[in-house]
């Protein structure tokens, strides 16, 4: 039994849809810039990606008043993600056998520090009372569920940075022992709030600005000059379901979610990883061997690619760990440095992209990395998109802090 | 005050909450025709009470069906306000 991904909705910093994420990912080119939503003067990372979505233009007034915009990237980018998998909940599948799936990080902080600032200042009278439920990390899932009349099961993932894999994992399991039909999966992440920002910096996350690198060239995966991450907000959704259900219903196929492994290795100090690789190397390799195929049979890597020192040369060890000297002759390319770490959603994207770039038989390329970091024995695709005619399966990698480790293997 | 103006001033306070102007009418149900749950009505008292410079018990007003009962209320308690001011 094979799990399928039949429609995708995204809201990224390249814009609304895949077409603009896949455009930029080809061309290299970068949506990270200085951080216009708030003032970030004093933080140690004033750029971003800033998605441009105008939820009172998307959405009904009152719903908007009453949610967190990590909610309204959320319901948006499912709504488009149905449209282009031509599936009307209700019509094409019952409400009972569809189900969300959601990964988020930090909750919904723009909606709540508003709300905490008028607590403090003027009383508990002055605070919306939509504040409690526009701030808790299920809200998106919630929302999805009522705009779109589900009822099936639904389960929100916060694992840190893994929690977008996680919700594709928990949807493909679901699909697997028969409890849905068709599940809408994938994360939401709306970091841009005083606050929110904050948290990304104390937890030894961001990349810290520096002099002699301009906003865009902060994000430097696996570059000597790697120094953190740089985060985005966004919203990537895929409507998933078993192969049959989508052929019986004439569905275009885009790719299957062939694999997918998980392990864990917290480490002390917290903010760090296992420093061997080896066990986020189990989680590659269960993913692979769950899909059935040989290492040679592996086209590329989306990496996790996050910037931060140690989490890209474990990374290069886990793949070491998990296909040997031929982890070397993989292509690998981490795309986020271009339009910026999506965090909960940043693994739907990786998918997102990975079966956009298979199908395009490109393999897009990792933006800022000019001189590889020592100790990184990889073939990261650098510069512009290498042509990848035969690319047939993908590995994505997710991690997140306390040693969470997810991976995903797509087939074309 | 007179009671139109209590009308045109609640519409007000609601507009203001995000309903559009022409779904407002003191035979409208809150829940039923404008779907308004538990929290948003809450949201909406609030708002009147910080307009009106009143004090709504909720609870003591038996809770409201029509956008015609907020209206009430709301008059009833301006005049009693007003009444009590001499």
């Amino acid at each position: 039994m094979s799990i399928v991904i039949t429609g995708i909705g995204a809201v990224t910093p390249a814009g609304d849809g895949v077409e603009p994420l896949w455009n930029s990912a080809r061309e290299g080119t970068s949506h990270l810039a200085t951080i216009d939503r708030f003032d970030a003067g004093d933080y140690a990372c004033p750029v971003a990606g800033q998605a441009d979505f105008d939820a009172d233009a998307e959405l009904p007034s009152r719903f908007v008043k009453r949610t967190d915009r990590f909610t309204h990237l959320a319901v948006h980018t499912v709504r488009r993600a149905l449209a282009d998998a031509g599936v009307a909940v209700g019509t094409d599948v019952s409400p009972e056998r569809t189900g969300v799936m959601v990964g988020n990080i930090l909750g919904g902080w723009e909606f709540a520090e508003r709300e905490l600032r008028k607590l403090w200042t003027d009383g508990p009278r002055a605070v919306s009372p939509y504040q409690a439920t526009a701030w808790f990390p299920a809200a998106p899932q919630g929302n999805i569920c009522i705009d779109q009349g589900i009822k099936g099961p639904a389960r929100t993932f916060v694992a840190d940075r893994a929690s977008g894999a996680y919700a594709l994992i928990g949807a493909a399991e679901t699909l697997l022992r028969g409890r849905a039909d068709v599940v809408l999966a994938g994360g939401v992440e709306a970091p841009l709030s005083p606050y929110g920002w904050l948290c990304l910096e104390t937890s030894g996350l961001v990349a810290k600005a520096r002099g002699s690198l301009a906003p865009h060239e902060l994000y430097r995966p696996f570059d000597a000059g790697h120094g953190g991450s740089v985060f985005a907000e966004g919203s990537v959704f895929l409507v998933m379901e078993r192969r049959e259900h989508a052929e019986r219903r004439g569905a275009r196929v885009l790719g299957e979610l062939a694999g997918w492994g998980v392990s864990t290795d917290g480490y002390m100090p917290y903010y760090t990883v296992e420093p061997t690789g080896r066990v986020l190397g189990r989680a590659m390799r269960t993913a692979t061997e769950r899909a059935g195929i040989s290492d040679g049979d592996l086209g590329a890597v989306f990496a996790h690619g996050s910037g931060i020192p140690f989490e890209d040369v474990t990374e290069g060890y886990g793949l070491w760990e998990a296909f040997g000297p031929g982890a070397a002759r993989v292509p690998v390319t981490a795309p986020k440095s271009g339009f910026g770490h999506l965090l909960g959603a940043a693994a739907p994207a990786d998918v997102a992209l990975a079966l956009r770039a298979m199908a395009a038989g490109s393999v897009p390329p990792t933006v800022n990395l000019d001189r590889q970091a020592p100790g990184i024995e990889l073939d990261i695709v650098r510069g512009a998109a290498r042509p990848a005619p035969e690319w047939e399966h993908t590995l994505v990698v997710s991690r997140g802090l306390g040693g969470v480790n997810a991976c995903l293997l797509l087939r074309r | 005050m007179g009671a139109m103006d209590v009308r045109e001033q609640v519409f007000a306070v609601m507009r203001g909450v995000g309903f559009d102007g022409d779904e407002l009418a003191d035979g409208k149900r809150l829940a039923e025709d404008l779907d308004i749950d538990s929290t948003e009505l809450v949201e909406i008292v609030v708002a009147l009470e910080q307009h009106f410079d009143i004090t709504v018990d909720a609870d003591a007003e038996g809770g409201f069906t029509t956008v015609g009962d907020l209206v009430g209320c709301v008059g009833r308690l301006l005049s009693a306000g007003s009444a009590a001011r001499g």
